[in-house]
C-alpha cells in the first residue's frame, strides 16, 4: 500500500511495480504458466494434444518463455519423447514468427501438422484402428484447441478487437485454464485434492468477477473435466454447473455472499441429484473457500479484468473514435468561423472603400446631370477638365468657409449657373454624408460581427486542439493508467486526462474503488507515477456504488479576497467581480462606468458582466475586452467605462493584469509596491482599441490592489500616497488592508469626489496537505 | 465652466476653463457639436490651460468628439494640460489618440498650418 511514509520506497517500488507491472500488463507470466501446464496434460491413452496448439497460438507474442515453458512442462510428466516435441517446434516458431497474424484455417493446419510431426515415432510403427481413431481424436482435439487458446492468449494479453465483444474470449480462456489444470488432476495432499481445490476456486473466481453466467460456464467446463472417468459425469457436470450459477447470482454481495452460493448449488444438487453429486469433499470446498477469500484484490482485479473487461475495451476504442470525430468536427466548425469572420471584415473594408469612392462620384454625376445638361460648357467642365472641375468642387464642399464668398475658382469664373450649382452640390453632399455615416455604423455592427465570430473560432480552435492533443498524446497514458489500475483491482468506469497541451494535467476518474487502507491515497500515487507529475485529489464525489474522483496539479496559491467600497451619492457606478475562467485561472474584474450614480453604475455593470460571461465561456481576456468594446461602442453614445481584469493563475504562480482606462493599480511584495499602470483606453466608444497587458509574478505573502480613479484622485491623494500608504501596512488580511485603505483615503479629504473601490488579492502559498495522509 | 471658440481655416480652436466634471460635460459638448454639426471643422485643437479639473465625464466628451473627427479623417490635438488634467490623460492613454503639445504654435505647425 502506498501511503506518506512509503514514500522513500518509492522508487524502489516504482521499479518493482513496473516490472511486475511489466511482467502481467501482457499476460507473458499467465500465458508461461498455462503453456507448461497444458505441455503436462496426458488424456487417456497418451493424449498430449494441447503442448503443440498452445505453442503455435502464442508464440508470435512470447517465443522464448513459451518454448521453454511448454519443453519443462512436458518433461515433468514424466514422458519421453522431448526430441520430437521440439521437432514441431521449430518450424512452428519459424513459420508464426514471419506470419504473426495467421488465419484461424492456417493456425489450425499448423497444428495439425506439428502433432503429426510429433507422432512420427508412432506413425513410423505397426498401427491398428484404434491408434487411428486416437491419432484421429488427437488431431481434432489440436486444431480445435489451437483456435480456443489463440482466443485464449488473446484475452491473456488484453488485445482489442472489435469483434470480441461477448463472451467468447473470457470462455475461451476460462476452457483454458480448466483444460490447463487437468494436468495436475491425482496431486493430493492427505484428504485434499489440488485439482478440486484449485477448479473449486476457479469457479468461485470466475463468478466472482463476471456473475452468473461466467461462473455456470466455468462450472460447466470444470464439471466437464471433474466428470471424466465418473460414473455419473452428467451429475457432476450439472452440480458444478449450478454451483457456478448460484455462486454468480450470490457475487453481488461480496466474496461471503459468492461462497454461499457456491455452497447452496452443491446442496442442492446433493438434495436432487443424490450421492453422485458429491463431487467436491468437504475439506476441498473448505480449502477452496478459504484460498478464494485470501486472494488479494489485485489478483482478482486481473481475473475481473481478464474476464470481464472486454467490453470496457471496446467501448474505450468507441471513446477514442468518438473523440477523433469530435476533434474533426470542431476544426471544421472553427474553420467556419474563421472564414465567416475573415469574409465580414473584408467586405466591410472592401465596400468602405469602394463606396466612398462609388458614392462621391455619383454625387457628381447626379450634380451634373441636373443642374448642368445643357449648358454650353458641359464638355468642358465634366469631360474636357473633369480633374478641376470635381477638385474644385470638393474643395468647396470639404472647406471650412462660407460658400457665399468662397469659391473663386475658375469654375466660379466659366459657370452661368454657379450658385444653382454650388447649392445642388452641397444638397447632394449633405445627403452623401449622412449615407456615409449610416454606412460606416453599418460597418461598425460588421467588424463586431466579424470579432464575434472570430471569438467564437478561437473558442472552438482550442477546444479542437485540447482535444487532439488529448487524443494524441493523451492516449498513451490513459491507456497506462488505466492498466496499472485495473491490475491493482480498480475497476474502471471512465478515465479521462485533460489539460497536458497545457502542462497542467488534470485526471477525471470514475472507479469503484475497492476496500483497504486508504485505497485513494493508492491512486493518486498512480496517477502522480504515470503523468510524471504529483497530482493532488481534488474532487471526490460517491455516486452510488462508485466514486468520481479528480485529480489536478497542486496549486501553489491559494487566494483571499477583500473588498471595501464608498459611494460618492446613493449608488456607485464602481462594480467588481470574481470568477473561476473556463481554464481554471482566477479573474478579478473591477469596472468604473463613465459619470456617477445610476447611469455609471448600468455602465460598469454592463462592461463587468459581458467580460464574466466571456470568461467564463472560455474566451482569452484579450479577446473578450476586444469583443466588449466593439459591442459597447456600437451603440454610439458617449458612454464608457474602464476595466480593469486581473489573472492569476494560481498553479503557475503568474498573473496577468489587463487594464483600460483604469486607475493603477499596485502589486505589493514584501515591503515593495509596485505601480502597474496601463494606459490604455476605455471601453466602449473607440472602436479597435488594444488592450495593454502586464505580467507579473507572484509570491506567497504578495498583495495585488485594484483601485478605481476614487481612490487615486483626491483631495492630497495621488498614486504615491496609495503606494505609501500600501507600504506601511503589514501582514495583515486582505479584507483588512481594503478597509484600511479606503478609510484612509476618506480621512484624508472631507468626502469622496467619486466612487471609491478597494479590491486586494492576498497571495498565501496553499498548504501542503496530500491527501493520502489524509483518513478516508 | 467657459467655453471659447476660435476658427483658423478648417481649425477649431476651443479654449475650455474652470471644472469638466458631469455638470458641465454637456455645456462642452454642445459647444463642439454645434461647430460640427455645421461640416466645416475638420481639425480640433483643445486649449486647457485654464482648464483646472477634468473626470470621466468629461473623458467621454473629448473622445466622443474624436470619434466625429475620426470618421472625416480629422485630428483633435490638445495644449496646456493642467497636471490633474494630465494625468487622466496618461492613465487612460487619451494622449495616443490626442496629441498633447506644449502651446498653440506648435499644436498649428503640427498640422502643418
Amino acid at each position: 500500500m502506498i501511503n506518506k511514509e512509503s514514500l522513500p520506497l518509492a522508487g524502489f517500488r516504482s521499479l518493482a511495480g513496473t516490472v511486475l507491472d511489466k511482467l502481467f500488463r501482457n499476460g507473458i507470466f499467465a500465458t508461461t504458466i498455462m503453456a507448461a501446464l497444458l505441455a503436462r496434460v496426458v488424456i487417456g491413452e497418451g493424449l498430449r494434444p494441447f503442448a503443440i496448439p498452445f505453442f503455435t497460438a502464442v508464440v508470435p507474442v512470447h517465443p522464448v518463455l513459451v518454448g521453454l515453458s511448454t519443453i519443462l512442462g512436458y518433461l515433468s510428466a514424466g514422458t519421453g519423447g522431448a526430441l520430437w516435441l521440439l521437432l514441431p517446434l521449430v518450424p512452428i516458431f519459424l513459420i508464426r514468427i514471419r506470419a504473426p497474424t495467421l488465419g484461424a484455417g492456417g493456425m489450425a493446419l499448423l497444428a495439425i501438422g506439428g502433432q503429426i510431426a510429433f507422432r512420427i515415432p508412432t506413425l513410423a510403427g505397426p498401427m491398428i484402428g484404434y491408434d487411428w481413431m486416437l491419432l484421429l481424436m488427437e488431431l481434432s482435439l489440436a486444431a480445435t484447441g489451437v483456435l480456443i487458446f489463440n482466443q485464449a492468449g488473446m484475452a491473456l494479453r488484453q488485445e482489442a478487437s472489435a469483434s470480441a465483444e461477448g463472451l467468447e474470449r473470457p470462455l475461451a480462456l476460462v476452457v483454458t485454464a480448466v483444460v490447463a489444470l487437468t494436468s495436475i488432476a491425482g496431486i493430493e495432499f492427505g484428504p485434499f485434492s489440488l485439482l478440486a481445490i484449485v477448479v473449486g476456486w476457479l469457479i468461485l473466481m470466475a463468478a466472482s468477477a463476471g456473475g452468473s453466467g461466467t461462473g455456470a460456464c466455468a462450472g460447466i467446463i470444470a464439471g466437464v473435466l471433474a466428470g471424466y472417468g465418473h460414473i455419473y459425469p452428467a451429475v457432476v457436470v450439472a452440480t458444478f454447473g449450478v454451483a457456478g450459477l448460484l455462486a454468480g447470482i450470490f457475487s453481488q454481495w461480496g466474496r461471503w455472499g459468492t461462497m454461499a452460493g457456491f455452497a447452496v448449488g452443491i446442496l442442492a444438487m446433493l438434495v436432487y441429484g443424490g450421492y453422485p453429486a458429491v463431487t467436491l469433499s468437504l475439506a476441498d470446498f473448505c480449502s477452496a473457500s478459504l484460498l478464494f477469500l485470501l486472494t488479494p484484490t489485485s489478483i482478482r482485479g486481473i481475473v475481473k479484468r481478464l474476464l470481464v473487461n472486454q467490453n470496457a475495451e471496446w467501448v474505450w476504442e468507441y471513446q477514442l473514435r468518438l473523440r477523433r470525430a469530435m476533434v474533426l468536427k470542431l476544426q471544421k466548425l472553427a474553420h467556419i468561423f474563421s472564414r465567416l469572420a475573415i469574409s465580414f471584415r473584408d467586405n466591410s473594408g472592401v465596400e468602405r472603400m469602394a463606396g466612398s469612392n462609388l458614392q462621391m462620384s455619383r454625387v457628381f454625376d447626379q450634380l451634373s446631370c441636373s443642374v448642368c445638361v445643357g449648358c454650353i460648357n458641359y464638355k468642358r467642365c465634366w469631360e474636357k477638365e473633369l480633374y478641376s472641375t470635381y477638385s474644385q468642387l470638393m474643395d468647396y464642399l470639404t472647406s471650412p468657409q462660407e460658400t457665399d464668398c468662397s469659391f473663386d475658382g475658375l469654375l466660379s469664373r466659366r459657370c452661368h449657373n454657379i450658385e444653382q450649382l454650388l447649392s445642388q452640390a452641397e444638397s447632394l453632399y449633405r445627403q452623401y454624408a449622412s449615407e456615409r455615416r449610416w454606412a460606416e455604423k453599418v460597418n461598425e455592427c460588421r467588424d463586431v460581427v466579424s470579432e464575434q465570430l472570430r471569438g467564437v473560432s478561437d473558442v472552438l480552435a482550442g477546444l479542437s486542439k485540447q482535444v487532439r492533443l488529448d487524443v494524441n498524446c493523451r492516449q498513451d497514458l490513459e491507456g497506462e493508467l488505466a492498466q496499472r489500475l485495473m491490475s491493482w483491482g480498480v475497476e474502471v468506469l471512465d478515465l479521462s486526462v485533460l489539460g497536458t497541451e497545457r502542462n497542467l494535467p488534470q485526471v477525471s476518474l470514475q472507479a469503484k474503488v475497492p476496500a483497504g487502507e486508504n485505497p485513494i491515497g493508492a491512486i493518486q500515487a498512480m496517477v502522480s507515477d504515470v503523468l510524471g507529475q504529483p497530482l493532488q485529489l481534488v474532487e471526490n464525489l460517491p455516486t452510488g456504488e462508485t466514486n468520481k474522483l479528480t485529480f489536478a496539479i497542486p496549486v501553489k496559491y491559494q487566494l483571499e479576497l477583500g473588498v471595501a467600497q464608498a459611494a460618492k451619492d446613493d449608488v456607485s457606478g464602481d462594480c467588481f467581480n470574481h470568477l473561476q475562467t473556463a481554464t481554471g485561472k482566477h479573474a478579478y474584474l473591477l469596472s468604473d462606468g463613465m459619470g456617477k450614480g445610476n447611469r455609471a453604475r448600468a455602465e460598469s455593470d454592463q462592461a463587468l458582466v459581458l467580460a464574466r460571461d466571456m470568461l467564463e465561456a472560455g474566451f482569452s481576456a484579450e479577446t473578450a475586452i476586444k469583443a466588449i468594446n466593439s459591442l459597447l461602442a456600437l451603440r454610439g453614445n458617449e458612454s464608457f467605462a474602464s476595466l480593469d481584469l486581473a489573472v492569476v493563475d494560481v498553479a503557475k504562480g503568474q498573473i496577468d493584469i489587463y487594464k483600460t482606462g483604469a486607475a493603477p493599480s499596485f502589486l505589493k511584495s514584501g515591503g515593495e509596491v509596485e505601480e502597474i499602470s496601463g494606459a490604455g483606453l476605455p471601453i466602449g466608444i473607440v472602436p479597435g482599441i488594444e488592450p495593454r497587458q502586464e505580467v507579473r509574478c507572484i509570491r506567497d505573502g504578495d498583495y495585488l490592489v485594484l483601485v478605481s480613479d476614487g481612490i487615486v484622485d483626491g483631495h492630497d491623494r495621488n498614486e504615491d500616497w496609495v503606494a505609501t500608504q500600501l507600504r506601511a501596512m503589514g501582514n495583515v488580511g486582505a479584507s483588512v488592508m481594503a478597509k484600511q485603505l479606503l478609510n484612509r483615503a476618506d480621512k484624508l479629504g472631507a468626502k469622496f469626489t467619486d466612487d471609491a473601490t478597494v479590491i486586494v488579492v492576498r497571495v498565501r502559498e496553499a498548504k501542503k496537505n496530500p491527501y493520502w495522509s489524509q483518513a478516508v | 465652466m467657459k467655453v471659447a471658440k476660435n476658427h483658423r481655416g478648417d481649425i477649431l480652436i476651443v479654449a475650455a476653463a474652470g471644472e469638466l466634471d458631469h455638470h458641465t460635460a454637456a455645456v462642452l459638448k454642445s459647444s463642439i457639436q454645434e461647430e460640427l454639426d455645421k461640416g466645416r471643422v475638420r481639425h480640433i485643437i483643445l486649449d486647457l490651460s485654464a482648464l483646472t479639473f477634468m473626470d470621466s465625464s468629461g473623458l467621454g466628451v473629448l473622445l466622443g468628439r474624436y470619434k466625429e473627427l475620426a470618421k472625416w479623417q480629422g485630428n483633435m490635438l490638445a495644449f496646456g494640460l493642467h497636471p490633474l488634467v494630465e494625468k487622466l490623460f496618461l492613465m487612460t492613454g487619451l494622449n495616443k489618440l490626442i496629441p498633447v503639445y506644449a502651446n498653440l504654435d506648435e499644436c498649428l505647425r503640427a498640422m502643418g498650418v
